[in-house]
């Protein structure tokens, strides 16, 4: 569905995108993950052709961006960080007038449709300037699908909502997701992104450091401790643990434990003469993040 | 071709804002006070001359009364076009919904094109506002239509013009302010260019003066050269705008 090669954006001396190259096939949901600054935005921008690459090439459903911009405008659908609102607009005329700009010839039928499936109804004739925040955020994801999408965009969509308004939206984009719509959603919030994605890719300083796939991750986990009193045993003690892959070292009695399965109590059982200070499970996505941004960060 | 449906959006935004509607109220309230000061004067300029018939045959409505008054409305127009411009292109840029139009099927010289035409439609409506003078005129019986049309025809041009220069001052900052401030500076320099024109009246920055090429036509007079040359004011000021638009992608 995408096909990126070689994708390159300069802003004078400044990289912000170098060498980027993935592809994602259809039907799949994508976590496009990275630091602030790593140059997810801008590498959305060029997929949906707001921006036009330094160097490279996008392909999207076999449509050069470059070539054919407006076709590939038509099967994209994209919701930005700030959902683009025009705040004068009643939410049915907001979305009607998306779905004309986004090339269909009736739209009143898709409207009702999108208002339906994103539980819009009751806002439908108010002004969207008057809704809250969470209501928006669903009127911007409004826009983004009233065309039925081959490939849905979403550039950080949960942020500003509050816990509640949070769970509300990534279930919304589970339903989504569901469906035969390619997905690539770029977050922060590495729980949204593993509780929707299939697969993950990182970027760093505006490259391509990380790949995985959700399904792999699952298989590992980490565990993170700490101990008073080391030994130089300790770590070859606690990789004898069953179910124990590794064991890394950190200094300061810390510890990271990365097993197949959960190994807490044993490995508290171990540690606990050594006077165990902390035991933490983390996300093998976390995990597989951090390693990737901070290794790059830095070499 | 999405021009027509950013064009209607645009106008109906203008008549869904209070923006829209205040500059409408205001400009038809002006000119209802101007066109009410106008009959007195010229009603009092008749009194005085009643002795002299050759006077009174050179007091004629659109040179005496419909001439000046439509010149009023020009320097209003003047003032409120930055107002209806300002928020188009900058407006959008600041809040976010430019990227709605950038990666929807939609080219950067229809959202300009669309967004001229819908600012360009609303004026036509502020100026039919304005038409209760002549049609007030005709009722009493005195009527001069085709004077009328060509002032009207020459004012809406004018207007385009205005709009067009906006429409670029907006398409260069996400301050709406600044665009404003920058439309309503170059659209009165280039107007007060041909008003105060001391010296030669061919001087090259007379002949590019909006005002130059607006006194003929409300007079009554329509020369080509004037209307070619409010196209190709809009024709530059859209050509900028657009190129803006486009330049922003290859940043």
């Amino acid at each position: 569905m995408i096909s990126v090669r070689g994708l390159t954006k300069r802003y004078g001396n400044l990289c912000a995108v170098n060498q980027l190259s993935f592809d994602v096939a259809r039907g799949e949901v994508v976590g496009f993950l990275g630091p602030n600054g790593a140059g997810k935005t801008t590498t959305i921008r060029m997929l949906t052709g707001a921006l036009a690459p330094t160097e490279g090439t996008v392909h999207v459903d076999g449509h050069d961006v470059r070539v054919r911009p407006a076709r590939v405008k038509e099967r994209v659908g994209y919701l930005p960080e700030a959902p683009p609102l025009y705040l004068d607009m009643t939410v049915r005329q907001y979305v009607h007038y998306c779905g004309q700009l986004k090339g269909l010839k009736r739209p009143a039928e898709a409207v009702d449709k999108t208002l339906a499936r994103l539980d819009l109804q009751g806002v439908a004739q108010r002004i969207v300037g008057r809704l809250s925040k969470g209501v928006r955020q669903r009127v911007g994801l409004a826009q983004a699908i009233v065309h039925d999408p081959r490939l849905l965009v979403l550039d950080e969509p949960s942020s500003g909502l509050d816990p509640a308004q949070r769970v509300e939206f990534r279930l919304l984009l589970k339903g989504l997701a569901a469906g035969d719509t390619t997905v690539l959603l770029s977050s922060h919030i590495l729980s949204e992104v593993e509780a929707v994605c299939d697969r993950v890719l990182i970027v760093h300083e505006g490259r391509l450091v990380g790949e995985e796939s959700i399904a792999s991750l699952g298989e590992t986990s980490s565990i993170r401790v700490q101990v008073r009193r080391p030994e130089d045993s300790l770590a070859s003690r606690l990789a004898q643990v069953d179910g124990v892959i590794d064991v890394r070292a950190g200094g300061e009695g810390r510890f990271v434990v990365a097993s197949s399965m959960d190994v807490r109590e044993t490995v508290a059982e171990v540690l606990a003469p050594h006077g165990l200070l902390e035991l933490a499970q983390h996300r093998a996505l976390e995990e597989r993040y951090l390693a990737a941004t901070q290794r790059r960060g830095s070499s | 071709m999405k021009i027509w449906l950013i064009a209607r959006a645009e106008c109906m935004s203008l008549l869904r804002t209070p923006t829209g509607w205040l500059v409408m109220a205001g400009v038809w309230f002006i000119c209802g006070l101007m066109w009410s000061l106008s009959v007195f004067a010229y009603a009092a300029t008749l009194a005085d001359q009643v002795f002299d018939p050759y006077a009174v045959e050179r007091l004629t409505l659109v040179d005496w009364l419909l001439g000046p008054w439509w010149g009023n409305l020009s320097v209003v127009l003047v003032f409120v076009t930055p107002v209806l411009t300002m928020r188009s292109i900058a407006g959008e840029r600041a809040s976010g919904t430019l990227e709605l139009l950038k990666t929807s099927p939609v080219t950067s010289l229809e959202v300009v094109l669309g967004k001229f035409f819908g600012i360009w439609a609303f004026q036509a409506l502020i100026l039919c506002g304005t038409l209760h003078a002549p049609i007030g005129l005709a009722l009493l019986g005195t009527s001069a239509w085709g004077a009328v049309g060509v002032a009207y025809g020459v004012l809406w041009f004018f207007a385009g013009a205005l709009t067009a220069l906006g429409l670029m001052c907006s398409s260069m900052t996400r301050s709406q302010v600044l665009a404003a401030s920058a439309t309503f500076a170059i659209g009165l320099t280039a107007y007060l260019v041909g008003v105060f024109n001391a010296g030669d009246p061919t001087a090259w920055h007379v002949q590019l003066s909006l005002s130059t090429h607006l006194i003929d036509g409300l007079r009554g007079a329509l020369r080509l050269s004037d209307m070619v040359y409010f196209a190709g004011v809009c024709a530059v000021c859209l050509c900028a705008a657009w190129q803006r638009l486009e330049s922003e992608r290859w940043a």
